[in-house]
């Protein structure tokens, strides 16, 4: 057997016996700094094979390369202001790391607009129930929907109450299920995509 | 419908069209404020007394896992609920532990203790602080640390931001002894659960689900979520099987919380903008298909 799979089993029963039956606290809490210790190296990993990958698309002045010496020049810059002036690091960001990423989200609000109008048609009796519920409850997010709209708030209640939890808990129960398989799967050996093989 | 032909740049005419009104409608009631009521949910109105409800010295435990990018939909719903929170840590003794569990969360709700808090920075400069709350910063390890901050904070969190021991500190001492084990933190010593996100809502139903206030009617999870709207659906299911108390949904639902805690700020002020985006989107649809089946029945007749 190999070492990661050996390694895998032994922390996951180990959590899941310590879970159920609340044994083994002081090894537990051990292995909770040793998960706070990974993930902070993971960021580091992530940090070093973001730099060598557009470090060598400038080398190699691959398309696109100029991206690669913006990326990273604000990156140096980020962090040479976070360390020499607090307060121009948080001015970047208030004022252009917010607005930055909050125009990117706003992106996907545009192309859902665009959706609404192209793709949006009661062409079947499905596509048509699913519409008309989806303007069931655009009306009832609205601020004012209730107040034009009186009765809506109990209808759009009863949509998310009743047929979407169904639906949520059908999902989330198959998603455990999948969970479960799947650590079944790894502590058999077969499924091996974590270590960078495949099964 | 007849597709239409790309103009000269990437997007067709018609969403040419589209992206212009809306961005036409979201001006008109920016520039010129209408002032459109806005009803308080059920929702919000349960959000707002489960931190009424926190007894005098209770406890509250707040992660933050905010994202600039969500700032402006969720950002409302935390100003809120964190002023809220403060003020009970004024005036009903309650104490506070914040950490985040983003890189992002952690700038985040620094940035929201300043502003709209108005704690001083450092924070531990205010003479509160230690002593009544306390922010533990950014601890990397996903679902394990909320499972670790139920079941022995301080080993999960062993300094605060400035790097200091927690359990030495007074507020620390005072949590872990309210409830057995006495010096050890677990969800039995916490009043109200509260976690900011814009993932999904499952993590923390999980690990605090099991912790709640059976005296108030919620044995299995009194716990808030500040999440996106899109996020609501799924709580629902937490929601009515009793693991989970409430949610603060976007924007919308962080306007109503303003008004609750009657301190109206950005969440209010762009519920204008929203109904219309609203009216819009609807507009869009019934649109849409009114040339849809206009032109299907002419394509009919035709044959």
């Amino acid at each position: 057997m190999e070492i990661p799979i050996a390694l895998y089993i032994f922390f996951s029963v180990f959590m899941l016996v310590r879970y159920y039956f609340d044994v083994g606290k002081e090894l537990a809490d051990v292995f909770t700094s040793g998960v706070i210790i990974v993930t902070t190296f993971t960021l580091l990993i992530g940090a070093y094979n973001l730099t060598r990958y557009h470090v060598k698309n400038i080398q190699m002045k691959r398309s696109g390369w100029y991206y690669g010496l913006i990326l990273l020049g604000s990156a140096a810059g980020f962090l040479l202001l976070g360390y020499t002036d607090k307060a121009k690091y948080l001015w970047v960001q208030t004022n252009v790391l917010t607005t930055l990423e909050t125009a990117m989200l706003s992106y996907v609000g545009m192309y859902m607009f665009t959706a609404m109008f192209r793709a949006a048609r009661t062409r079947s009796l499905d596509a048509s129930v699913l519409l008309f519920i989806t303007i069931i409850l655009m009306i009832s997010m609205m601020p004012v929907g209730s107040i034009i709209f009186p009765g809506i708030t109990p209808i759009s209640n009863w949509i998310m109450q009743v047929p979407n939890t169904g639906a949520t808990k059908a999902f989330t129960i198959g998603l455990g299920l999948g969970l479960l398989a799947l650590m079944v799967r790894t502590w058999l050996g077969i499924e091996r995509a974590y270590l960078g093989r495949s099964g | 419908m007849v597709e239409e032909k790309k103009v000269s740049g990437e997007f067709p005419k018609a969403d040419r069209l589209i992206f212009l009104t809306f961005l036409v409608l979201m001006m008109i009631p920016m520039i010129f404020p209408i002032g459109l009521p806005i009803p308080i949910s059920s929702l919000s109105r349960e959000a707002f007394k489960a931190v009424e409800e926190v007894p005098n010295g209770g406890v509250i435990l707040i992660e933050e896992n905010n994202a600039f990018g969500t700032l402006v939909d969720i950002g409302p719903g935390e100003s809120a609920f964190l002023r809220h929170a403060f003020e009970k840590l004024v005036t009903k003794d309650v104490r506070i532990i914040i950490y985040s569990g983003s890189i992002d969360g952690n700038q985040i709700s620094q940035r929201f203790l300043r502003e709209y808090v108005g704690l001083p920075d450092p924070f531990n400069t205010d003479p509160t602080y230690g002593k009544l709350w306390v922010h533990l910063g950014w601890i990397p390890g996903g679902e394990t640390i909320i499972a670790g901050m139920v079941t022995n904070m301080a080993a999960t969190a062993p300094v605060d931001l400035y790097g200091n021991p927690t359990v030495n500190m007074e507020v620390f001492k005072y949590v872990a002894a309210r409830a057995p084990p006495i010096d050890i933190i677990n969800g039995n010593d916490i009043n109200l659960f509260m976690v900011v996100h814009n993932t999904s809502p499952d993590a923390w139903i999980r690990q605090w689900g099991q912790y709640g206030d059976p005296q108030r009617g919620f044995p299995h999870g009194n716990q808030i979520q500040i999440a996106s709207s899109a996020q609501q659906a799924s709580a629902m299911v937490f929601i009515q099987a009793g693991q989970m108390r409430s949610i603060i949904g976007g924007q919308r639902a962080g306007a109503e919380y303003e008004l609750l805690i009657q301190r109206p700020g950005l969440g209010a002020s762009t519920m204008d903008a929203q109904n219309f985006a609203h009216i819009f989107g609807i507009a869009l649809i019934i649109g849409a298909n009114i040339i849809f089946w206009s032109q299907r029945l002419k394509r009919r007749s035709e044959k």
